[in-house]
């Protein structure tokens, strides 16, 4: 591990990030970038056509400006601005997105938003867009590790925060900035941190990834034109980690990023709601098929870890963006439906009768001696019959992550509704991209036949 | 009463108001120097490069930029004018003005709940939200901003209550930025940030309902302490800028006046 002075860590980061060629992406990071964006293209994809979505675009369409940036699922482009709105925006929406697990960040959404938004600008090469997405998501993980767990706890959306920064380093890199306008850019952008968790179940709380992307990118053009900064805005008193994250350890972020990638933990989540509930919901599709009657049950009991009714306790969710915070929602339709899907989200089934009733004979019981990634589930039917379900790992942790297979099943649920038959075009095009002279493959890939254009 | 912060500062900037001559003056005064700060710094260094940087996007010729024969989107001609004016909302209103053709009243009264909002809002989490090390002119000036365009874009409470929403989660700016181009930028990107808040909030998108009160939102995150009523007590009927009067010199209001300073007139 490499750390830099303590009073030296932006400027360290910044003379990293400056340097870093695409061959110091070992190949094993290459892979997982790889994983990572067909996981988040996949899941912008499919909630290309959320509301959110469309008002972004609306509001682009009367104040954005030359529409250059692909929106992913969609025929439109978008400005910069707007265009960075859209696709992070989408891509954290529906929570289906990746989680690196020990910060809770979700890197990828304003990585690829930050990307799209720079392609017209840069017209990088396709190892050069698979590099500048993977530092996209390594310094928000980076900077994630020295100022946990105390900034998220404190009620800061990490997402928005870190991902201001790492888009800013994707953007400057773009951009081929130097290491002292890099430092620039990571100023810029420390000084345009967004994400109060107070926003969580609302639009905004996806809105934070798409603003982290354009916030980003509008840093890296400032400093381009030589705006000046704090050279040391992340360690510097009253910088970043001061103000927002007593106590960190800044002073310890590993500058050299050509080793210890924190991308290579990240995980993809198999189920479009909060990550602490899917352990839980891993038990209940198993224990759906031995139950014949979802109506015969009579309790399910929830052994779980404390943070489940902590983040996902919501006994009674009215729409979609309530259930993904309600654990036993997961729960009660898993079981009833043998599968969690976005379908499960919906706002139309979230109310139906059914899983109401399962929903009021669920509980959580918080066990301090289960883990994270366990639960054990019991249900009992009213005849007096016992089902158990334990789950050491959920599917998509580390220690279970999802396979390659996995993984296409899962953006191919995503993808077809929206491109029917797309998905293996999604995956070739990500899986070629090193090679690629350009990206225009993978812009192929995310939007509508015939609207390719660039 | 902490429950209701949100809603009644979005009720009072949505709603009908009758400011004093003394308040109308304040927003008189305000709108002449931002406007006079705008045109002399229009070629400053860090204005060329906001500039620039806006023009990047190719928006569309809707509002002026200051000293420039230049028409930017609202959001960039409000970036790149708070950036010259050294103010956030007046360039968050003119900009927003130009396209939808309003009066002069209409104007003032949008200066008026933005600017009595955000004194009031730094009012509630002075002097710890300084202290630890946040720019008002980054924090505070979102809810200014965002207040003042919403009004001028015509948002009902509830669609301001969203825009409030939309702006909370982006108060920032570090003490650290002093002395750099970025420390005015703090009011730049409040300014663009609050019209681009109007206007999600008047296409439709939402937001958390207690963002400045709630457990997790402004207060909490960005203050140790918190003072709900020094926002809600008095709010439409009283007006805290009006000791902030430049004829005004009694020395208790000094404080109020500097704090006005910092987020609108730097």
């Amino acid at each position: 591990m490499t750390t830099a002075s303590a009073h030296a860590v932006t400027r360290g980061l910044a003379s990293a990030i400056a340097g870093f060629r695409p061959a110091d992406l070992p190949a094993p990071v290459a892979h997982e970038a790889k994983r990572s964006l067909f996981n988040i293209l996949a899941v912008a994809i499919g909630a290309s056509r959320h509301e959110g979505v469309e008002i972004i675009l609306r509001v682009a369409g009367h104040s954005g400006g030359t529409p250059t940036v692909p929106i992913a699922g969609r025929a439109e482009r978008a400005d910069a601005q707007y265009g960075s709105l859209a696709n992070g925006f989408a891509a954290h929406v529906d929570d289906y997105d990746d989680t690196h697990l020990v910060t809770v960040i979700h890197p990828s959404a304003a990585a690829m938003a930050t990307l799209l938004g720079m392609l017209a600008y840069t017209r990088p090469s396709g190892a050069r867009a698979l590099t500048a997405f993977a530092l996209g998501c390594e310094v928000q993980l980076r900077v994630g590790v020295a100022i946990s767990p105390a900034h998220y706890d404190h009620g800061w959306h990490i997402t928005g925060t870190c991902g201001v920064l790492g888009a800013a380093a994707a953007a400057a890199w773009l951009l081929e900035l130097d290491a002292d306008r890099t430092a620039q850019a990571l100023g810029i952008a420390a000084s345009s941190l967004l994400g109060h968790r107070e926003s969580f179940g609302s639009m905004v709380k996806a809105f934070h990834a798409g603003k982290a992307a354009a916030n980003g990118i509008l840093a890296a053009i400032l400093a381009q034109r030589g705006f000046t900064a704090p050279p040391d805005a992340l360690e510097a008193p009253h910088g970043f980690a001061d103000v927002t994250s007593i106590p960190h350890r800044i002073g310890e972020l590993d500058v050299d990023l050509r080793k210890n990638f924190e991308l290579l933990k990240n995980t993809y989540k198999p189920y479009p709601c909060g990550i602490v509930a899917h352990p839980a919901i891993d038990a209940a599709v198993a224990l759906s098929p031995r139950i014949a009657q979802p109506a015969a049950i009579e309790r399910v009991t929830v052994r779980c870890h404390p943070l489940v009714p902590e983040l996902m306790g919501n006994p009674d969710p009215h729409d979609g963006l309530q259930a993904r915070f309600s654990a036993i929602h997961g729960v009660a339709a898993g079981i009833c439906d043998g599968r969690v899907g976005l379908a499960q989200f919906s706002d139309e089934r979230v109310i139906r009768d059914d899983v109401r009733a399962l929903r009021a004979k669920t509980e959580l019981s918080p066990q301090s001696d289960v883990a994270r990634d366990e639960v054990r589930v019991e249900v009992r039917l009213s005849d007096g019959t016992r089902f158990e379900e334990h789950v050491e790992h959920a599917r998509g942790s580390l220690e279970r992550p999802l396979t390659d297979k996995e993984l296409f099943a899962k953006a191919q649920a995503l993808v077809d509704p929206i491109f029917p038959g797309r998905t293996a075009k999604l995956r070739e095009a990500v899986g070629t991209l090193a090679d690629a002279p350009e990206t225009a493959a993978l812009i192929e890939a995310i939007v509508p036949d015939g609207a390719r254009g660039h | 009463m902490a429950l209701v912060v949100t809603e009644a500062l979005a009720a009072f900037a949505a709603g009908p108001i009758s400011p004093s001559r003394t308040t109308l003056d304040v927003a008189r005064h305000l709108i002449e120097t931002s406007v006079a700060r705008a045109l002399a710094q229009s070629n400053g260094a860090s204005v060329k490069i906001a500039l620039e940087a806006a023009q990047t996007f190719g928006t569309p010729p809707q509002s002026k930029v200051l000293g420039h024969d230049v028409r930017l989107s609202a959001q960039w001609a409000a970036f790149v004018n708070a950036m010259a004016a050294h103010a956030a909302v007046v360039p968050a209103v003119l900009a927003l003005s130009e396209p939808a053709d309003v009066r002069g009243e209409e104007l003032l009264e949008a200066v008026i709940v933005g600017t009595e909002g955000g004194l009031r809002i730094a009012e509630s989490v002075a002097p710890d939200h300084t202290d630890r090390g946040w720019d008002t002119a980054g924090t505070i000036a979102h809810f200014s901003t965002v207040l003042a365009a919403g009004r001028i874009v015509g948002l009902d409470a509830a669609q301001m209550r969203n825009a409030l929403g939309i702006a909370a989660t982006q108060a920032a700016g570090l003490w650290a930025a002093f002395g750099t181009m970025t420390q005015t930028y703090h009011l730049a990107k409040a300014a663009a940030d609050g019209v681009e808040a109007a206007l999600l909030g008047q296409a439709g998108f939402t937001g958390p309902a207690q963002p400045i009160e709630g457990r997790r939102g402004f207060a909490a995150l960005l203050a140790r302490r918190f003072r709900p009523d020094e926002i809600t007590s008095g709010l439409g009927s009283q007006f805290k800028m009006d000791h902030t009067a430049v004829h005004d010199d009694a020395p208790r209001d000094a404080r109020l006046r500097d704090e006005l300073a910092r987020y609108a007139l730097a």
